[in-house]
């Protein structure tokens, strides 16, 4: 990456760091047992779970703030200049007024962690151990409605709120700055963003929605054809119509598994929802090879596809059940259909053969 | 008389353990272990070739093969998986001018230059040679250092443990950045607190699990590890079209022992400084290949040949990465901390086949290391007979292009995570995890601190608060014990010296001290 679009990127991070340090911060200083009992046992600071998760997430934070601030002073979030049209920008920013506003917006978001975490006396340290947390006048409970606890909420969240609004409106506005937010472009037309945006699609479609629910191997049949599909031919209308089937693919599981509709169709014949995925894959393959029958290189190339697509399931499914005996996700049609041709030879004594052969 | 009573005691010891080192290799030598032994290695070769795959993926994939095979067989796949893979990168660096992993990135610098000459054969069989010598080394110094630094271990308490840890990510964080060095030590920060997830191990309590039970035993370390280092892999290669290239031709390849004969004062120091880069924690080969490049250029009397095809940088940088590999192991085995990634990932491997490293190996598994050694050995002579007989046929798959295998390590990536624990919620961490490293790498924050933090965090935190049950809540301890002091001086000697003011002053200083000795000069002398 280039070194301006890098502390661009570090600007970026440094912020969802701290926020993420932030945060967590918080959920280890409010729900974890400092001194008090648990399970039966009575706690110690020095053995508590939240010291050393505390230091790391403190040490992180310092860091992130360093990150944030180098990035800004090495040019992240320049020297706002003038706007193409000439007009004037409202929340136009010099470097010490960015860094101040980040200040701003860093000290009142720990402000509200602070005041989360105090009310209700979430923690269970006591205002005399920490003196150097907090005012000891404010050491007693309030509760959310309180107009002691609610006025400061409010106001440290507004100015939170406004600082980062400044932040983001100036960075909108100014031609340096922008690129903080937007970047330098229309980067979703990108190429290289377009084929990440699929291979990313493509797992999460294939981990979060087909794994768990569909035959092993017709979800790695799909998942590959589609897969080298994409990135191994150059024709647009066989890459489109493969991506929508594996999007409907998707989108079918999403809308019948949750909704028990594919519980009803299987408990009426088994395994269908895998052989309808199937059918509609091959049904495809199929077409699609007609297709390409006038082009000599692309048929080739295609052909190369669909025999991965097919021999990659073919060789991991039985390597990983039988000979592994690892159990897939989810063992559908085909799996079973397996199982049953591996009955078949066992009785018909070919397993015993092979093994004594080997 | 004594003298000649302790050359007797230590010649009787060292007669003993070539024996003992012998037998081992015997053991071990059967068809089924010899047949696995060239397949993980060639395979191992392949990894290393192809650009994108790397040796730790390989060892990761090759993980979850092997859960189910007795440790011995086990180990020998992985053992020649890593060291074939570490080798194989060599090929695409010559052949391509693409270092097939970034161990061999060095490589690429005089060995494709060397190919473009016709002597893309030559190149093969140094690298390969040197390579040999290189990993003979590597566990050479293994043998040797390992007992001592056992010995060494055994003595140290909480507090030690405690500081090794934070010593291991700061030195990982600060070696491997690229770009500012406190990325690395985010990445080791980050990793730390991966390793915090699930139940705590001295009360038990559930630390960020929101309630779920699938992750109360923590993050399993393989599987996200499968993701941080396979799903990057995929999209940097797969998002731009750029197709590999047509492998430059070349002849037989031979030994070239008359070249490294030329060479030996090389080969010993580039060993030696893989071994020793090796031994840091989280470093790796690629360092390694590097640093041996830049000093055999700097020690040249003709440095400008560097880059247009010098022998001794090819030969320099193979010894160094696969000396490396032996180095890596040395911390692994003895202190549990590895030494690269792919021994990162081979502790994950011997965790599962429940083989704890750490100072008390040797008394849990007496003779461990010295099989592990003879499997090293087996697995170098597995990797020069394929790289001399089979480098023909393996530089065939460099012509498969990535399109075609990527989205089959995908799929093996996927499978690979989820066998190791049959649990479907390693498979839902490994692609957000997957995705955050590829951002994290495309920003220039090493992973490599990562994977140390995720490894060492359990480390550090029992042995913070336990030490500090002992010394029932006096920090001072962990701060005035000897090692605990030198640990603390060279972690603070690392972090001190990447300041920029602090090293700006510390080379004025020297630059003022230096010119004192360097009498001024006009030209007319």
């Amino acid at each position: 990456m280039e070194k301006d679009a890098l502390r661009r990127a570090d600007f970026k991070t440094g912020l969802t760091l701290i926020a993420f340090s932030l945060w967590f911060l918080a959920i280890t200083l409010a729900f974890m047992p400092f001194r008090e009992t648990y399970a039966g046992v009575e706690n110690v600071w020095y053995v508590s779970p939240w010291i050393f998760p505390s230091i790391v997430l403190t040490l992180l934070l310092v860091l992130s703030v360093i990150l944030t601030v180098n990035a800004v002073l090495r040019g992240a979030y320049g020297d706002v200049i003038e706007v193409p049209d000439g007009r004037l920008a409202r929340f136009r920013l010099t470097r010490l007024g960015s860094l101040m506003m980040m200040a701003l917006a860093l000290a009142s978001a720990a402000g509200l962690v602070f005041l989360v975490i105090n009310i209700e006396k979430k923690i269970a340290f006591t205002i005399e151990e920490a003196q150097w947390l907090a005012d000891p006048s404010t050491a007693e409970i309030f509760s959310w409605w309180d107009p002691f606890a609610i006025i400061p909420l409010v106001a440290t969240s507004l100015v939170l709120i406004l600082s980062l609004a400044i932040l983001v409106a100036a960075a909108k506005r100014g031609q340096a700055a922008g690129s903080v937010l937007n970047g330098d472009g229309q980067w979703y037309r990108d190429e290289a963003f377009i084929r990440f945006a699929v291979i990313v699609l493509l797992f999460v479609e294939l981990v979060y929605l087909l794994i768990p629910r569909v035959d092993f191997f017709v979800a790695v049949l799909a998942f590959l054809s589609t897969f080298t599909v994409c990135f191994h031919l150059d024709r647009a209308d066989i890459i489109r119509r493969w991506m929508v089937l594996y999007l409907a693919i998707g989108a079918g599981v999403l809308l019948a598994f949750p909704t028990g509709l594919a519980g009803m169709v299987n408990g009426a014949i088994p395994h269908l929802t895998d052989v309808l995925i199937l059918l509609a894959v091959v049904a495809l393959m199929v077409v699609q090879w007609r297709e390409t029958a006038a082009d000599a290189a692309m048929r080739a190339d295609y052909r190369t596809c669909l025999i991965i697509a097919w021999v990659t399931p073919s060789i991991l499914t039985p390597v990983f059940r039988f000979g592994l005996l690892v159990p897939l996700p989810h063992e559908g049609a085909v799996v079973m259909f397996l199982h049953e041709v591996r009955y078949l030879l066992r009785q018909a004594g070919v397993l015993d053969l092979l093994s004594t052969g080997l | 008389m004594e003298i000649l009573d302790i050359l007797a005691a230590l010649s009787d010891h060292f007669f003993l353990r070539v024996g003992e080192f012998g037998f081992k290799i015997w053991e071990l030598i059967t068809p089924a272990n010899i047949l696995i032994l060239f397949g993980a290695t060639i395979l191992g070769i392949v990894f290393g070739a192809l650009p994108g795959l790397t040796a730790t993926l390989g060892v990761a994939l090759l993980t979850t093969l092997t859960y189910g095979i007795d440790n011995n067989t086990a180990f020998i796949a992985l053992l020649a998986i890593y060291v074939g893979a570490v080798y194989g990168g060599s090929y695409a660096s010559i052949l391509l001018n693409i270092p097939g992993t970034a161990a061999a990135a060095a490589t690429a610098v005089d060995g494709y230059p060397l190919a473009l000459r016709g002597e893309g054969g030559r190149a093969l069989g140094m690298t390969t040679t040197a390579s040999l010598i290189g990993t003979v080394f590597g566990l050479l110094c293994l043998i040797l250092i390992a007992p001592m630094i056992i010995d060494l271990a055994l003595k140290f308490t909480t507090f030690e443990k405690f500081w090794l840890a934070m010593f291991g990510i700061t030195i990982s964080g600060t070696l491997t950045s690229r770009d500012l060095v406190y990325k690395g030590w985010i990445a080791g920060l980050i990793g730390l607190w991966l390793a915090c997830i699930g139940q705590e191990q001295l009360q038990t309590f559930p630390r960020y699990t929101q309630d779920l039970p699938e992750l109360q035993g923590g993050i399993e370390v393989v599987p996200v590890l499968i993701g941080a280092f396979g799903i990057p892999q995929i999209i940097k290669v797969l998002r731009n079209r750029a197709a590999l290239g047509k492998p430059a031709e070349f002849k037989r390849i031979l030994p070239e022992f008359k070249t490294i004969a030329r060479n030996l004062h090389h080969i010993f120091r580039s060993s030696g400084l893989g071994v020793f880069i090796g031994a840091i924690p989280g470093i790796g080969e690629d360092i390694a290949g590097w640093v041996s490049y830049g000093v055999a250029k700097n020690t040249s009397r003709h440095p400008e040949t560097f880059g247009k095809g010098e022998v001794k940088a090819v030969v320099s940088t193979e010894c160094a990465n696969n000396a490396c590999i032996g180095g890596a192991l040395i911390p692994l085995l003895t202190l549990g901390i590895p030494g690269s990634p792919p021994a990162a990932m081979l502790l994950g491997a011997l965790m599962l086949h429940d083989v704890t490293p750490g100072p008390m190996i040797e008394f849990e598994n007496p003779g461990f290391i010295m099989g592990f050694t003879a499997i090293l050995l087996l697995a170098a002579c597995a990797m020069w007979i394929s790289g001399m007989v089979l480098a023909k046929q393996v530089v065939k798959v460099l012509k498969i292009p990535p399109s075609l295998f990527m989205p089959i390590i995908g799929v093996l990536c996927v499978i690979g995570s989820y066998a190791l624990g049959l649990q479907i919620i390693n498979l839902y961490l490994m692609v957000p995890v997957g995705i955050v490293a590829y951002f994290l790498t495309e920003m220039e924050y090493p992973i490599a601190p990562l994977v140390i933090g995720v490894i060492l965090g359990p480390m550090a935190d029992e042995n913070l608060r336990r030490g500090l049950m002992v010394a029932n809540g006096d920090i001072t301890e962990f701060f005035t014990r000897p090692w605990c002091i030198g640990l603390i001086v060279i972690i603070g000697l690392t972090i001190m010296t990447q300041i920029p003011a602090i090293r700006r002053a510390v080379e004025r200083s020297w630059n003022r001290f230096a010119g004192g000795f360097v009498r001024p000069t006009d030209g007319n002398e």
